[in-house]
């Protein structure tokens, strides 16, 4: 006998709810994954009527399920924004490139706008060249910081009020718990709130943060939402780390485990004394840094002059080497006989070009 | 998008290969004048005398550097009889029997809990409790005992000193008691909600003991394995408030402050004391789950990441120290009048500072809302949308009303009121007992087929809290 809806709507469920256990049918799961995505927009008043918001799109499931929902509630609530798709082209060939596809067909089923920042024109270099220089070992390093930035400055370039991304419930607890076991307390404090950003930077926030990620899944299968679910081709087990391994099997002990630890994550607060990181901003770009100089300038730097490992190691390398190229440049004005002696491709923009290209966005006045 | 952390990649070192000591030909890198017997941190080796003078003085000055512990303090010390309790026993010892300047200078009076109630018969149990008084009065302390089952009874029952008195007592007033405690445990529907439980009832057991024997501080042999074991199945049982009570060196609960003396000592290198030292490790049986719980899965996790990355037992534990409570703190700033925390802000089964205040942007009221709009319980449904419509009101949204849209939820909630009374009675009384408890208790006791079972003291506090809820509202316009 088909079980019944439990939301008794008298409709026969076709599904059970990984957050509830409840089983629901089709429409009533619908309706509850909307309600409570808008619930979460409402309770934290993350927008204001008005805004220009980028939805940080790059095709997979939970940004395509993200776009979807935000340009239905918007339309449903009259929460008055504007919004668009951003996109970030890594220079994947075989990854990003389809899954940009896939955006551009969402640009045309949901009537977004979409723009696409790519890390070739951003730094000069895509994803593709920097695994040639770097292998596969670090590469994820530099993708994950470029990336950071990449979304800032495309939001920028479009002159957005706040950037929303797709992550759900699932990464938040992965990031709570992983920043524990890594120690990381300041990124403890941060990761469980809803809203980021500090003075100067575009505000980034998640709606998402109390949907699970099977939930966002079944939305998508559901609606027969078009995405992209291939795994990167530089980092396919990368998604797998300790944190979401025991994630997972704390969910299957019980499945609440991850509101669970989410909420634990916003009943703790770093103890009075505690040194913590101070964030000023990077005196080559202008971006917010917790050091002098931001870590994507840094990596670039290393790229730029033939030493893609700088930036991966230790700290004092970093400092050693920027200390010995001031005190080189002092004494003698850079020429092109200061490029780099290891095999460079010749079209190379010099670091100059990120930082100036850096500067002019922020001192755009939004 | 990918999700890799660039920060996530920088990975944590290996363990590499163990330093291999049994030829006997490695010096103590300490002395390098005795062959070494232990090797800890990997590689690091030491010879019996180093590493004993290493092992006490992490212990003493863990004491030492608190300050909180004065000269004639009568402690009352925790005894599982596992090797770590066994350990601080004996580390006790030989603090007071140091020459004048090095001598520890507080009385410790000792207490064992028997939980023979949830693993084997009362005649085992016995036995073990014989065997721990023994051992602890061949070091020449005093030794209480008390039962699990205890926490059942409505007044506390005061523990007793002698094994012979015990033996009476337990066979005439405990029997109901321990039936009692058996239906508690049987209706638990999950392996975790069991342990949670057992977790709670022994930390209430404790606190009850000390209080009644008037003890304003107690001992407890929690190590740095167990307190970063439980520093993340704390976070994962939703009991993120209570992990600085749960594994600080001193907490304060309600009348008894807790200390943990043991806890800079690694696991391993207590197991390294017990054996140069030639101690017996008792190891009276305890509570241990069937089937896997969230505990037991989070033990499991960080006992095979440490293998591999020496540095997670550490960082882990070092984390946890620096970890306070938002509702505590928030308390420390805005409170300069006295009357802040009172007895309506604790939870009626743990005990811990209530955690449910949390506003609407929270995961707590994530998980009301996802139950609102997935099920058709109408007292859920009633009960939640007095504060949500307020809430939605006061948006400006032009949301429709949230409740009623939904798939026929208000023919729902029509029907219902229809329904047997008895139903709606039960729903009520555990509707009142969640708002009495945390966040944690809440998510054990959804486990639990029928809360009735709780102990009486239980039951009771939240009678009275629901009384003085009333009473307050009664008086509230009055409240300046």
């Amino acid at each position: 006998m088909p079980v019944k809806c439990t939301a008794d709507c008298g409709r026969n469920a076709v599904l059970k709810r990984p957050k509830t256990g409840d089983a629901l049918c089709k429409e009533c799961f619908f309706r509850a994954f909307e309600e409570e995505v808008h619930h979460t927009i409402t309770a934290a008043k993350l927008f204001v009527p008005g805004d220009y918001v980028a939805i940080a799109a790059s095709g997979g499931k939970d940004s395509t399920v993200l776009a979807y929902v935000m340009k239905l509630l918007n339309d449903r609530y009259n929460y008055g924004l504007k919004l668009v798709l951003l996109s970030v082209d890594e220079g994947i060939t075989g990854y990003r490139d389809d899954s940009l596809e896939t955006v551009k067909r969402n640009e045309q089923q949901y009537g977004i706008p979409l723009k696409v920042v790519s890390y070739e024109e951003l730094y000069g270099w895509t994803m593709d060249r920097i695994v040639e220089q770097t292998g596969r070992r670090s590469n994820c390093t530099f993708c994950g910081v470029f990336r950071r930035q990449a979304l800032d400055r495309g939001a920028a370039l479009l002159g957005v009020d706040k950037i929303v991304t797709g992550h759900n419930a699932d990464d938040i607890a992965e990031t709570v718990l992983m920043n524990i076991l890594r120690g990381d307390v300041a990124r403890l404090q941060r990761c469980t709130a809803i809203v980021t950003g500090s003075e100067g930077v575009i505000s980034r926030s998640k709606p998402f943060k109390y949907t699970y990620e099977k939930e966002i899944v079944m939305y998508a299968y559901f609606k027969r939402l078009d995405y992209f679910s291939t795994e990167c081709i530089y980092s396919p087990n990368a998604y797998r780390g300790h944190a979401r391994v025991f994630l997972k099997d704390l969910e299957k002990v019980r499945a609440t485990s991850i509101i669970d630890v989410i909420h634990s994550g916003e009943s703790f607060s770093v103890r009075e004394g505690v040194k913590m990181p101070t964030q000023s901003i990077c005196e080559r770009c202008g971006h917010v840094s917790s050091q002098a100089v931001c870590k994507a300038c840094v990596l670039l730097e290393g790229l730029n002059k033939g030493k893609p490992r700088l930036g991966l190691g230790k700290s004092s390398k970093v400092e050693e080497h920027l200390a010995r190229q001031s005190t080189d440049s002092s004494g003698t004005t850079q020429t092109p006989t200061d490029a780099p002696h290891t095999a460079q491709p010749s079209h190379t923009p010099s670091r100059s070009t990120h930082s100036n290209t850096l500067r002019t966005l922020h001192s755009l006045d939004f | 998008m990918c999700s890799v952390d660039p920060d996530g990649v920088i990975e944590m070192t290996r363990a590499t290969g163990t330093l291999d000591i049994s030829k006997g030909d490695v010096m103590c890198r300490k002395c390098a004048s005795a062959v070494a017997e232990v090797v800890l941190r990997v590689r690091d080796a030491y010879c019996r005398d180093c590493f004993l003078a290493y092992f006490t003085h992490k212990f003493r000055s863990t004491i030492g550097k608190s300050k909180q512990i004065h000269p004639g303090d009568r402690i009352l010390v925790g005894l599982s009889g596992g090797a770590s309790s066994t350990a601080l026993l004996h580390l006790i010892r030989e603090g007071l029997q140091e020459s004048s300047h090095k001598k520890l200078r507080f009385d410790p009076v000792f207490l064992y809990v028997d939980e023979c109630v949830l693993c084997g018969s009362m005649d085992e149990g016995c036995d073990h409790v014989h065997k721990v008084v023994e051992q602890v009065a061949s070091l020449g302390f005093q030794c209480y005992v008390a039962a699990l089952e205890q926490v059942m009874a409505l007044q506390p029952v005061l523990p007793v000193l002698r094994t012979q008195e015990w033996k009476e007592m337990k066979h005439t007033v405990d029997e109901n008691l321990r039936k009692k405690f058996c239906e508690l445990f049987t209706s638990c529907k999950s392996a975790s909600a069991q342990q949670d439980l057992h977790d709670q009832l022994l930390q209430t057991v404790l606190r009850q003991c000390a209080h009644s024997l008037g003890f304003r501080k107690m001992f407890l042999g929690d190590n740095s394995t167990t307190l970063s074991v439980r520093i993340l199945s704390q976070v994962a049982l939703g009991r993120g408030s209570q992990l600085p009570a749960r594994v600080h060196f001193k907490a304060p609960s309600q009348s008894v402050e807790v200390y943990r003396p043991m806890r800079e000592l690694l696991e391993n290198e207590i197991l390294h004391y017990l054996n140069l030292q030639d101690i017996t490790v008792l190891r009276p049986p305890t509570f241990q789950p069937k089937n896997t719980s969230i505990a037991s899965c989070t033990e499991e996790f960080v006992r095979s990441l440490q293998n591999d990355f020496p540095a997670t037992i550490p960082t882990i534990f070092r984390t946890g120290d620096k970890l306070v409570s938002t509702t505590t703190q928030a308390e420390k700033e805005h409170d300069s009048s006295a009357d802040s925390l009172t007895s309506d802000d604790f939870c009626a089964l743990c005990g811990s500072t209530l955690d449910t205040e949390k506003g609407e942007a929270s995961a707590l009221h994530a998980t009301v809302v996802s139950q609102k709009y997935s099920s058709k319980r109408p007292q859920e449904i009633n009960a939640v949308p007095v504060q949500e419509c307020g809430k939605v009101k006061s948006d400006g949204e032009t949301s429709p009303d949230p409740g009623g849209g939904m798939c026929g939820c208000a023919k729902a909630g029509g029907d219902c009121s229809k329904t047997n009374m008895n139903v709606d009675q039960k729903w009520e009384m555990s509707k009142t007992l969640e708002q009495c408890l945390c966040y944690g208790c809440r998510v054990t006791l959804r486990d639990l087929a029928d809360t009735g079972l709780l102990p009486a003291k239980v039951q009771a506090t939240v009678a009275e809290q629901k009384q003085r809820k009333i009473m307050k509202e009664q008086i509230q316009d009055f409240l300046l």
